[in-house]
């Protein structure tokens, strides 16, 4: 099993004290899609985030490869994160002072491994090409439009070759056309790289496209339909 | 792709933002740089005029009033092969144009050729010829004169004898000498020659050394000695100088008397002192003390015999010790028909301290009558008393007391004429001692028999037994001292530091509120960067080298403005703020080192800002960093927060509390501590209150209430313009309040004048009584006046003009019965008694120990001491004296003087004829007119007569000047916060760009919309002006319930109104023109 989530609770401080996730367990294998639906609030973002330890549960644990992750320094999580977790959020974040190619090569330049840096390079090339953006590999995010922005959102995110690619609400801020064509792309470099895709959305539409499907509801994941 | 590309990409991209970073870093490398800059060229400016003022002069050798032979230094230097230079310096007043142009406190230098070794090398002077004066430029330029004009010196006549000796005459205190200027000396020719410590030029005439001593009617005399050694050859010098001085030297004398059978020892300052007397019998326990004495009659049966001398010694056959028995010569007996066992009053004078007369009368027993033959007709056994010993007859003594003419008999012009001084009684030499020791000595001869020693064994005996040190001779390695003085002295780099320490704050604070302000823009893509896997060091590394990218030009700039600054804070020193430096050798010294020094401190302090705000905002998780939303949590930092604020809150109460209820007077530093303390808990309790604010959820909303909300959005960002807004405000009004009234309540007896009306300095001593009817009579003041008088020793000033570090300031001996009740004390020892803290100092402590005082301000600043400690001088006699300082004045016109009892001052320097220090009162008439009618009055003395309460307010305006500083740079400092708040006020506006669309949407008028905005800036500056305000106001309690200190509030209340109004102008403006963009356009941007 690649992905583990085992008991997972965490409450927010500043909230009353119902916990947003609470005793949760899921697993990913490789390859997989997940889809997790669920209201505003319910949590799925935290989940999410838990899942690319960009955040800490109260309790639980989290196995990558059968290894406890959480167990791990902050300085290995985040090389951990850097080179196993591709991450897409609603919003691009793309560094507005860098070109489309460099955007996509940011995540290379915290990696240590020179001989897999050199390689990037090449597959920032491809994956580029691949999405349809070469002729705009040296224009700056500000002259892009929002779906070719999220489209360089995913080749960053799957620059460095992650096993698991974690989309937060990725067509959230797209017209229609460009959420087809980003849930299109998703699905695609799946399949091509073998990445598993979990995504956290309020579209049923996605949802459907994905081989599993989990609602979010009072702390716990839920089949959907 | 690179991290270092990443950063070129990020400089550019956001360049305006860096921009404002860059001048916040500009501005605080500017101050922290130019302060270090201004303190190194005062430091070189202090050590420039230390070299001008001594030139090649290494070592000072010189005595308190004693004169030596000018040819001893000659044979030191034959001895060390080394350059010296002997000079006889005395005090003197000039004038040009007829006497309409005068000049006090002169300093006359006799030279000779060996001075030329003291000036640069290509520099060739020469001594000036007979009749010619070499001057200081600044001399020449206050009596108008150029080469070949006339200058009329008046000069302190030079003299080994103590001018207030008994029996000396006054007459001769002084000697004109008139003068062609020859060459006017630039501060290169040493025409700022100085011995003492001082970086204000001295008005200097050079004149010849031979010229001087023939109008002194010396011979071959000087009384000091420089030396130029390379060498550390203070010990070689000392012995140099103890092995060829002599018994002239000593100011002692070796005769044969009685057809040799006796030697004789004699002083040529009269008195012999106890300390030589005890030498002289150790060396020959034979040796016999002689006092003789004038006196003023010697009565038998009603007659007289008026003015004759009397001598007591080894006369009466036994020596029996203390008794009343006199022994009379024939001549006398004849002349008063007197027998063997009648009585004799016999009646003189006790002179006392300022030339005050006593007579004073005795009863002796005539023993026997003497033929005036062997011991009994000797007329050496009268001292060399100048203007008596060489009088032609008896009516032209100049006895230096009262000699009524009519009383003097044609007989008694006889015996004068016949047998000059020789003494017509004698008595037993412990009797006359008891009866006419004085502060001068305790005999006028030593005899010995020549029986018992040779004459050669005799004079090096003396010689071994009397050090040059014992006569109070010293030796000083006075470049050193001068150097050390220049570098300890006033830290201008640390004062221009405290005094621009708000600036650089407010510098600080400005640059972390523009960096924050920036690092804002980039929190999403710092989040992302959390994301994609970087781990903190990675994100801290990019953000801190962008910083330190962003920093380095600032720091250039900085640096270079550094420069800037330092010229226009020496411009202003040249002249608006001229009184804190006195000098015209200011010169502006770069160091490379102080300039990266500079440099490096700013950026070090930069970096700190900027690796303290990353930390902090990559604590935020990556999606709130993105979304640019602080987290909600629990603050942990409020519980700290608030033991802060009640713990200072508390300590600042409890201090002013204890002050206020148990303290005698209100003290300044407490209540200034007590007042910052309170700002600090000012400040954290609003901190306190606008976190707890963004924490409440349940409150009913209203204008009030929204505002106060929007405020706790960014708290940190309102706490900065608090802190900017609170601090400055702080400082203006305590430093308003705390700047003095020049003048007020200066006619107090409490007052720093004491409630006198003049304070006078004299070039020449004045030596008589002054409070005597007749003596002011003498001196031509016609309207009766009180007097002061304070005697004075040789000493550096002390007080705030002088930026040297002083370490012998001027000892001043004071009476203090006659200042009881007047200045006021603010620090104590136990010794001083708080009901008459004046007697204290009358009497000595343990040990030996003499209590002094001084004003508070020099023993803090001008001697970096405290009340309590100890200042070590040498003595008269070479001993060490020890002054405690027992008491603390407040400012007062003693600055830069230690204050001793007069008879302890004349214990140690017994030989201080007259005093040169007076405070006066009495004056009826307009103060100007009265000044000019003493400076009438004592026009021969050198007057220098001040008004007591200018004097003070020149003391005040020093202090004032420093605060006016202060409130520049305070007044700067407000500036930079003002334009914190202008821009954090651009910053809101623009974050809160989608909340003004939707509220200009949803139906606001813009002018709501302003006064929303507008009142939420209002808030922040009120509050800031607010907290600095009250806690100024505490701080400076103590200046504002002082009678001497006039509280400036309308110069602090008109600053806060510039400050609010400002203030105002900004939010007005930048809110006005935010509103002014398209309400499509703003929503649209969002």
């Amino acid at each position: 099993m690649l992905l583990k989530v085992q008991h997972i609770t965490k409450t927010y401080l500043s909230e009353n004290s119902t916990p947003v996730l609470l005793n949760l367990d899921m697993e990913l294998d490789s390859g997989q899609t997940m889809a997790i639906l669920g209201p505003s609030g319910s949590g799925k973002s935290t989940l999410l985030n838990i899942i690319g330890t960009l955040d800490k549960p109260d309790s639980g644990a989290l196995f990558f490869n059968d290894k406890n992750i959480l167990d791990l320094s902050d300085k290995d999580l985040a090389s951990f994160r850097n080179r196993e977790i591709g991450f897409v959020f609603q919003s691009h974040h793309l560094l507005p002072q860098c070109t489309v190619m460099e955007n996509v090569m940011i995540p290379t330049l915290a990696v240590k491994d020179e001989a897999f840096k050199k390689q990037c390079k090449t597959r920032a090339m491809e994956l580029i090409h691949e999405v349809g953006l070469w002729d705009h590999k040296d224009k700056f995010p500000g002259t892009l439009s929002g779906g070719e922005c999220q489209r360089v959102a995913v080749v960053r995110a799957l620059i460095n070759k992650p096993r698991i690619l974690l989309a937060d609400e990725p067509t959230g801020s797209l017209d229609r056309e460009n959420a087809h064509a980003i849930t299109a792309l998703l699905l695609k470099l799946n399949g091509e790289f073998n990445t598993s895709l979990i995504v956290v959305t309020h579209s049923e539409e996605i949802g459907k496209q994905m081989a599993n499907a989990f609602k979010l509801l009072d702390g716990q994941l839920k089949p959907w339909k | 792709m690179n991290l270092l590309h990443l950063i070129y990409r990020s400089l550019f991209y956001y360049w305006k933002s860096h921009l404002t970073v860059v001048i916040g870093v500009a501005i605080c490398t500017m101050v922290i740089t130019g302060t270090l800059i201004v303190g190194d060229s005062i430091r070189s400016s202090l050590e420039l005029t230390t070299q001008l003022r001594l030139g090649k002069t290494e070592y000072l050798f010189s005595g308190i009033d004693r004169y030596f032979r000018s040819t001893l230094a000659e044979e030191v230097k034959k001895e060390l092969q080394i350059d010296v230079a002997p000079i006889l310096q005395l005090n003197g007043f000039a004038s040009s144009q007829g006497g309409q142009l005068k000049l006090n406190n002169v300093q006359v230098i006799g030279i000779d050729n060996q001075f030329q070794s003291f000036l640069p090398d290509d520099i060739k002077l020469g001594s000036p010829a007979n009749g010619e004066a070499y001057i200081s430029e600044n001399l020449a330029q206050r009596l108008q004169l150029k080469e070949g004009d006339a200058l009329l010196l008046r000069v302190e006549k030079a003299s080994q004898i103590p001018k207030n000796a008994p029996f000396v005459t006054d007459q001769e205190n002084q000697v004109s000498i008139r003068l062609t200027v020859k060459k006017i000396l630039s501060p290169i020719e040493l025409g700022r020659f100085n011995l003492k410590t001082s970086q204000t030029a001295p008005f200097n005439v050079f004149l010849s050394l031979t010229f001087l001593n023939e109008e002194m009617d010396l011979s071959e005399k000087a009384n000091k000695i420089l030396f130029h050694s390379t060498l550390d050859n203070e010990q070689n010098i000392r012995e140099a100088i103890r092995k060829h001085f002599t018994l002239e030297d000593r100011a002692l004398n070796v005769i044969s008397v009685m057809d040799s059978s006796l030697f004789e020892i004699t002083s040529e300052r009269i008195f012999l002192d106890s300390a030589i007397t005890k030498k002289v019998n150790e060396i020959v326990p034979q040796a016999k003390e002689i006092l003789t004495y004038m006196i003023n009659s010697f009565e038998v049966h009603g007659k007289e015999t008026p003015y004759s001398f009397l001598s007591a010694g080894p006369f009466l056959n036994p020596d029996s010790g203390l008794n009343y028995e006199v022994i009379i010569n024939s001549w006398m007996a004849a002349d008063l028909n007197a027998s063997i066992g009648d009585s004799m009053k016999i009646s003189y004078f006790i002179i006392g301290p300022l030339r005050q007369l006593l007579e004073e009368s005795h009863w002796f027993i005539i023993t026997d009558i003497v033929k005036m033959e062997g011991i009994y007709n000797d007329r050496t056994l009268m001292p060399d008393l100048p203007g008596m010993s060489d009088a032609g007859n008896c009516r032209d003594w100049e006895a230096g007391v009262p000699i009524e003419l009519d009383r003097i008999r044609d007989k008694d012009e006889d015996y004068w004429n016949n047998y000059r001084g020789t003494p017509k009684a004698f008595i037993n030499y412990e009797t006359g001692k008891k009866l006419w020791q004085n502060r001068y000595g305790v005999s006028t001869a030593i005899r010995i028999p020549s029986s018992t020693i040779d004459k050669e064994t005799l004079e090096n005996n003396l010689s071994q037994a009397i050090s040059p040190e014992s006569l109070g001779f010293t030796l000083h390695p006075v470049k050193k001292e001068g150097l050390t003085a220049a570098s300890g002295g006033v830290d201008f780099g640390q004062l221009f530091m405290g005094l621009s320490f708000f600036l650089l704050v407010a510098g600080l604070i400005l640059m972390a509120l523009l960096f924050n302000l920036h690092l804002e823009k980039r929190m999403g893509e710092i989040g992302t960067l959390k994301a994609l896997g970087y781990s903190y060091s990675s994100i801290r590394k990019i953000i801190l080298s962008e910083g330190l990218f962003i920093a380095i030009p600032g720091v250039i700039i900085g640096g270079i403005f550094a420069i800037l600054y330092n010229k226009i804070i020496f411009y202003a020193l040249n002249t608006v703020w001229y009184a804190i430096v006195l000098t015209d050798i200011l010169q502006e010294v770069i160091l490379v080192k102080t300039l990266l020094l500079g440099m490096a401190i700013s950026l070090l302090l930069i970096s700190v800002s900027i690796w303290y705000n990353v930390n902090r905002r990559l604590k935020e998780t990556s999606s709130s960093l993105q979304r640019n939303l602080k987290e909600s949590k629990k603050n942990n930092r409020l519980g700290w927060l608030k033991v802060g604020a009640w713990s200072t809150a508390f300590i600042a109460i409890a201090m002013l509390g204890y002050e206020a209820i148990f303290g005698q007077i209100l003290n300044t530093g407490i209540f200034f501590t007590g007042g910052g303390l309170l700002l600090v808990s000012f400040i954290l309790l609003f901190s306190i209150l606008i976190k707890k604010e963004g924490m409440m959820s349940n409150e009913e909303l209203t204008q009030v209430s929204l505002i106060r909300k929007n405020l706790s959005r960014n708290p940190a960002r309102s706490f900065r313009i608090v802190i900017l807004f609170a601090l400055g405000t702080f400082i203006i009004i305590s430093t308003g309040l705390n700047k003095k009234d020049l003048h007020q309540g200066a006619n107090e007896p409490t007052s720093g004048t004491g409630g006198f009306q003049f304070y006078m300095e004299t070039t020449m001593p004045v030596l008589k009584d002054l409070n005597n009817p007749q003596n002011q009579l003498d001196q031509g003041i016609e309207n009766p006046l009180e007097f002061i008088q304070l005697r004075k020793s040789e000493g550096d000033d002390a007080s705030c003009l002088n930026l040297n570090r002083v370490v012998s300031p001027r000892i001043l001996g004071i009476p203090p019965e006659q200042l009881s009740g007047r200045f006021t004390f603010i620090k104590s020892t136990e010794d001083l008694d708080p009901e008459n803290p004046w007697i204290s100092i009358q009497k000595e402590l343990a040990g030996g120990v003499i209590p002094a005082v001084l004003d508070q301000t020099v023993i803090q600043w001008g001697l970096g001491k405290k009340v309590g400690d100890t200042l070590i001088y040498r003595d008269e006699a070479g001993d060490e004296m020890k002054l405690k300082i027992i008491g603390g004045l407040a400012n007062s016109i003693f600055q830069g003087n230690v204050l001793i009892d007069n008879q302890l001052f004349l214990k140690h320097f017994p030989s201080n004829s007259g005093s040169n220090v007076f405070l006066i009162n009495g004056a009826t008439e307009e103060l100007d007119q009265s000044r000019d009618e003493l400076a009438r009055s004592f026009r021969n003395e050198g007057a220098e007569i001040e008004i007591a309460a200018d004097r003070l307010a020149m003391f005040n305006q020093v202090e004032n000047t420093y605060l006016s500083i202060f409130l520049l740079l305070g007044g700067l400092a407000m500036i930079l916060g003002t334009v914190g708040l202008g821009v954090s006020l651009a910053r809101n506006i623009q974050d809160r760009g989608r909340e003004i669309g939707i509220l200009r949407a949803v139906g606001y008028q813009k002018s709501k919309i302003l006064q929303i905005i507008a009142y939420e800036h209002l808030a922040l500056l009120l509050v800031g002006t607010l907290i600095g305000a009250i806690t100024a106001f505490v701080a400076t309690l103590p200046s504002i319930l002082s009678e001497f200190v006039q509280a400036s509030w309308q110069t602090a209340a008109m600053i806060v109104v510039l400050i609010l109004l400002n203030g105002l102008l900004w939010i007005y403006g930048i809110s006005r023109n935010y509103l002014r963009k398209d309400l499509l356009l703003t929503l649209r941007e969002e």
